[in-house]
């Protein structure tokens, strides 16, 4: 569970995000084409929700502001480590998409998902012999089902192909 | 007559048959493992389902849905953790229930009572949605624009939770729902000068990234504790069954009734259905003191509850188009792209494939009987498959699934970019199925809206102007201003 604290400052920032994603729908909105004839158009819509996503993201936001302004001002131990340890973990499956999407072309698709799958479940404490096998089998699986069944023209890779 | 034939010959077929069971073994994996949920079942699903035939494809949402729902009784009974949040009303009792050693026998009854509940649901499918339909047929655009925001509002203001947050999470679903060509006026809104986002924002990556790809950063960022079974088990699984249907078959239909009709509700889904069904149980049981001890009541009421509304949740999804739930709306969203357009007009055919769709839901709760009790039989193994293990092969399938649907990358960035914006929407406490919601139907409600604006020559006093239509608003104006009269109702009596 979050703790109350970390859950505020979260809340602070979507809605500050959320309101900043209504400006830009606002803005973006102003050049759309009106019918003919009508003051109204295609940009109706996207105003309707840009300004409430303004309205109740500054909302969200101000409503969070002070606890947040209180965390800042009261001096905490920050555990650099520990917070790089916890970032790095959250966005390893970003990173190993990226991977997959720079490395499949060249190495195949079989072959990086295996990757993937083995490295993920190694990084979280399955043992190796299991990963290896789980990971084989899942891109078997994967392969059989997706290009064989489906025909989905998955990347054969280079490196194997020419 | 012919038009069944046709429909049987549709269903009874290898294909179809093969899709069924092999997605009931898929949604009974799933929904046994705790921190899977049936949404996130039919996402994974929906890759695959897009390659095939409509009535294939929807016999195996629509079993992978019901099945998912009653597996996830199974870490329930085991392990007190819901497998899906459907379950999570009456975990405590099954649990409890469990603890005398009688797993099986509390899984037995709940598998029992999810069939009779799917079947009641569907019954009420196969009779209430023709003449929905019939009555459907009248609608204009006024109409539809109030049942689309209706739906809308039910999802935002039944949910638990913070309504603001919901509210905001509608309205990033339904900015995403924007992009693309504008239908009234054929002009490109927010697509930067990408050509693929011309056509819109492709449903399917969003809702892996939604679903899965946020659960799977979930599940890094904190790994689950390694699970063990400790409850003892006879293994009889339907010892219990028979007593407990004799003694409490009102509770089953009272369950089945309740669940149908919150499940015909748009944006109410099974999980509510749970909630309000053991509550009420409680309350009109001649022994609410057993309840929280393993009493069979409220499990009988309650798991027939979830799965009829499973299957009631269908019927504003097929009469009009409108989401009773996530599933649905992921499944309308798959129906759109098959251009198998769901509305009154299915039903008022009376053709093949409406036939068809009955036989389909039927056959679903049927075919969870047999894999229901092979997943209990096994249900100890199942439980405690270690999430380390399940969630890299959730992101491998995830990738491929994404990418299929038009063999793109781009798909696969969209896929990542919505689970992260998903993660960190979760982590302030945004609720993730308004926004598949409002992509879903944000195509429908602007349409509506601006056909609705264009006929009336910018008047919004005709939206009020029909009865069916000035009804459809008052009810939506109520459910909005219903919160705000809670709190003023509360002030008053204290």
């Amino acid at each position: 569970m979050l703790n109350r604290s970390s859950q505020t400052f979260g809340e602070c920032c979507a809605g500050g995000v959320v309101a900043a994603l209504g400006l830009l729908i606002v803005m973006e909105a102003q050049g759309f084409p009106t019918l003919p004839g009508q003051r109204y158009g295609a940009a109706l819509f996207p105003l309707i929700i840009g300004f409430a996503m303004i309205v109740g993201g500054i909302w969200l936001a101000l409503t969070n502001l002070r606890p947040v302004m209180q965390r800042f001002t009261t001096p905490r131990p920050v555990k650099l480590k520990a917070a790089a340890l916890s970032f790095h973990r959250l966005f390893l499956p970003v990173w190993l998409v990226i991977g997959y999407l720079l490395l499949a072309d060249t190495l195949g698709a079989l072959l990086t998902l295996a990757l993937l799958v083995a490295v993920l479940m190694l990084l979280s404490g399955v043992r190796p012999w299991l990963a290896l096998v789980m990971a084989l089998l899942t891109a078997a699986a994967i392969w059989g089902a997706f290009v064989y069944m489906l025909r989905v023209p998955l990347p054969l890779g280079t490196v194997f192909n020419g | 007559m012919d038009a069944i034939l046709s429909g049987a010959g549709l269903v009874f077929n290898l294909q179809t048959l093969v899709v069924i069971l092999a997605a009931a073994a898929f949604g009974m994996f799933v929904g046994a493992i705790p921190g899977l949920t049936a949404t996130m079942a039919v996402a994974l699903l929906v890759p695959v389902t897009y390659f095939m035939e409509p009535i294939p494809a929807i016999a195996a949402m629509v079993t992978t849905a019901a099945v998912t729902i009653f597996a996830g009784d199974i870490p329930g009974a085991y392990l007190r953790i819901p497998g899906t949040p459907s379950s999570a009303a009456y975990v405590d009792e099954a649990y409890a229930f469990s603890q005398r050693g009688k797993a099986s026998e509390c899984l037995g009854i709940a598998l029992v009572c999810s069939v009779i509940g799917g079947i009641i649901g569907t019954l009420v499918l196969i009779f209430v949605a023709p003449y929905l339909a019939e009555f459907a047929l009248n609608f204009s655009a006024f109409e539809y624009f109030w049942l689309a925001l209706l739906g809308l509002s039910c999802a935002v203001f039944i949910s638990p939770g913070s309504h603001l947050k919901a509210v905001l999470s509608l309205c990033i679903g339904l900015s995403l729902a924007t992009v693309g060509l504008d239908s009234t006026t054929g002009s490109p809104r927010f697509t930067f000068g990408v050509t693929d986002l011309m056509g819109g924002v492709n449903f399917i990556p969003v809702m892996i990234g939604l679903f899965a790809i946020a659960e799977v950063m979930r599940f890094t960022s904190k790994p689950a504790d390694e699970l063990a079974v400790t409850v003892k088990d006879t293994g009889r699984v339907f010892g219990e069954v028979t007593p407990a249907l004799r003694q409490h078959w009102k509770s089953v239909l009272r369950g089945s009734g309740t669940g149908s009709l919150i499940g015909v509700l748009p944006g109410a889904g099974s999980d509510i259905a749970a909630w309000v069904s053991y509550a009420v149980s409680r309350k009109f049981s001649p022994t609410p003191d057993r309840f929280g001890s393993g009493h069979a009541e409220g499990i009988v009421e309650t798991s027939s509850s979830n799965n009829a509304a499973v299957s009631g949740s269908w019927v504003p999804a097929l009469v009009f188009g409108i989401p009773g739930d996530t599933i649905t709306a992921v499944v309308i969203g798959v129906l759109y792209m098959k251009g198998m357009n769901p509305g009154p007009a299915i039903f008022m055919e009376g053709g093949s494939m409406v036939y068809a769709l009955f036989m389909v839901f039927i056959i679903a709760n049927l075919v969870m009987l047999p894999v229901g009790y092979i997943a209990i039989r096994m249900g100890k193994g199942f439980v405690a498959t270690p999430t380390r293990i399940v969630m890299p092969i959730v992101l491998a399938f995830c990738i491929v699934g994404a990418y299929s649907i038009n063999n793109s990358t781009v798909d696969v960035m969209l896929m990542l970019m919505a689970g992260v914006a998903a993660y960190g929407l979760g982590r302030a406490g945004f609720p993730a199925a308004p926004i598949i919601l409002g992509l879903v139907l944000g195509g429908l409600l602007e349409k509506s809206f601006m056909s609705a604006m264009i006929r009336s020559d910018g008047d919004l006093l005709a939206f009020f102007s029909r009865p069916i239509s000035a009804s459809l608003g008052a009810l939506v104006i109520l459910i909005w201003l219903l919160p705000l009269l809670i709190r003023v109702v509360r002030r008053v009596a204290a």
